[in-house]
């Protein structure tokens, strides 16, 4: 028989639990002891709970606005390969419609804060860069990107989409300074 | 309400064990052993919403891991798709020998990553949750065979024989050799035997 002990939780949560285990067909201390484990392991994995299911709340989202894991390598070959063959300005302009179509689609998903939920998105999902803010005030701000990865060719490019889904926000560019892995665009208010 | 819990809380049932480590995990995470459960408690209700469960969500966060140290990056896909497209009729080729080197890649990474793991089998399991327009794939042993099939209604005949290219990489690096594929738009048929037969 395995020794058991009471762990003491607040009534509304309880019975919450107590409707997810009836949900799936199952008894709350099996759905108690299955959470309470993966806490365990996502603590050994070095992320709290919260962090990991907000992680997968965002892979979801950015999911069904279109994006799709690639292997960087290729992703960058087949960006510098076009960039030779095609002409560097119908490019660019591919880039700024695609970020406005993503600025636009988290203004109709996040109406409340859809800056924050455009940043929340490539932050989480930018794995390859060491720094990604959007810092808004006063009717203007600042993106930041920065990382050592990114030839000039994707960074020119993303930057691109950076200012396209900044007009779908309602912003206008007023500086921009791009280089190898380093994009910085300050905006305000059209 | 039973003695000797505050009004508004309830007890709930768990293995001596388990408390003994979720314990150890709050000390070391900072975190007050109530928070801790109550957090984890919070986030299983969330993940319900989700209709997902908590395994299921650490597993994804797990592979994603694998991902991320492999070097996948998050791209539009319709941008990359329109670079393919351009490319495809001049450079088919190439980008299709560059998806098999970086399948070969991937294969020893995995090799060297999952190190007594099944790693066929995680391969498998790798290419379920990253290549998001994939309705159905499948990749199983039958006999002496390693018999992948693949349904997508959104890959291009152009994404589906990169996607052919990558996976013909990456498990002749695991050691199984392409004897036999079949393919049109969106629908894969591969069938592998191992290097020793």
């Amino acid at each position: 028989m395995v020794k058991r002990k009471m762990l003491a939780a607040e009534e509304k949560l309880a019975e919450q639990m107590v409707n997810v285990a009836e949900e799936r067909g199952q008894t709350l201390y099996s759905l108690v002891n299955e959470v309470l484990e993966q806490a365990v392991r996502a603590h050994k994995m070095g992320l709290t709970l919260r962090r990991v299911v907000e992680e997968r709340g965002v892979v979801e989202a950015v999911r069904e606005a279109g994006f799709m894991l690639t292997v960087k390598t290729l992703w960058f070959d087949v960006i510098g390969r076009a960039f030779k063959v095609r002409a560097k300005r119908s490019m660019l302009k591919k880039w700024r419609e695609t970020g406005r179509w993503y600025g636009k689609f988290f203004v109709a998903k996040k109406s409340e804060d859809p800056v924050k939920g455009f940043r929340d998105a490539v932050c989480n999902l930018m794995w390859g860069a060491s720094e990604f803010d959007v810092e808004v005030n006063n009717g203007g701000g600042e993106v930041r990107c920065i990382s050592a990865d990114f030839p000039l060719s994707y960074t020119e490019l993303f930057s691109a989409f950076l200012e396209g889904a900044l007009e779908a926000f309602g912003y206008r560019c007023t500086e921009k300074d791009v280089s190898k892995g380093v994009i910085r665009i300050s905006f305000s208010s059209k | 309400m039973s003695k000797g819990v505050a009004k508004g809380r309830k007890l709930i049932a768990v293995p001596s064990e388990l408390v003994r480590e979720l314990n150890e995990a709050a000390n070391r995470a900072g975190v007050p052993f109530y928070e801790f459960t109550v957090e984890a408690l919070e986030q299983a209700v969330k993940a319900g919403r989700m209709k997902r469960t908590l395994r299921e969500i650490v597993d994804f966060c797990e592979l994603m891991e694998v991902q991320r140290t492999a070097g996948f990056v998050v791209a539009p896909k319709e941008v990359l798709n329109y670079f393919v497209q351009r490319l495809y009729s001049t450079e088919g080729e190439q980008l299709r020998e560059m998806w098999r080197e970086v399948g070969e890649w991937y294969g020893k990474y995995l090799q060297a990553r999952l190190q007594g793991e099944d790693v066929v089998e995680a391969f498998g399991r790798l290419v379920r949750v990253s290549f998001w327009d994939l309705d159905e794939f499948e990749l199983k042993r039958e006999g002496d065979m390693m018999v992948l099939r693949c349904v997508s209604f959104a890959l291009s005949v152009e994404d589906t024989e990169l996607l052919m290219s990558f996976v013909e990489g990456a498990m002749g690096s695991l050691g199984y050799e392409l004897k036999k594929r079949d393919y049109v738009k969106g629908i894969v048929s591969m069938k592998f035997m191992h290097g020793k037969h």
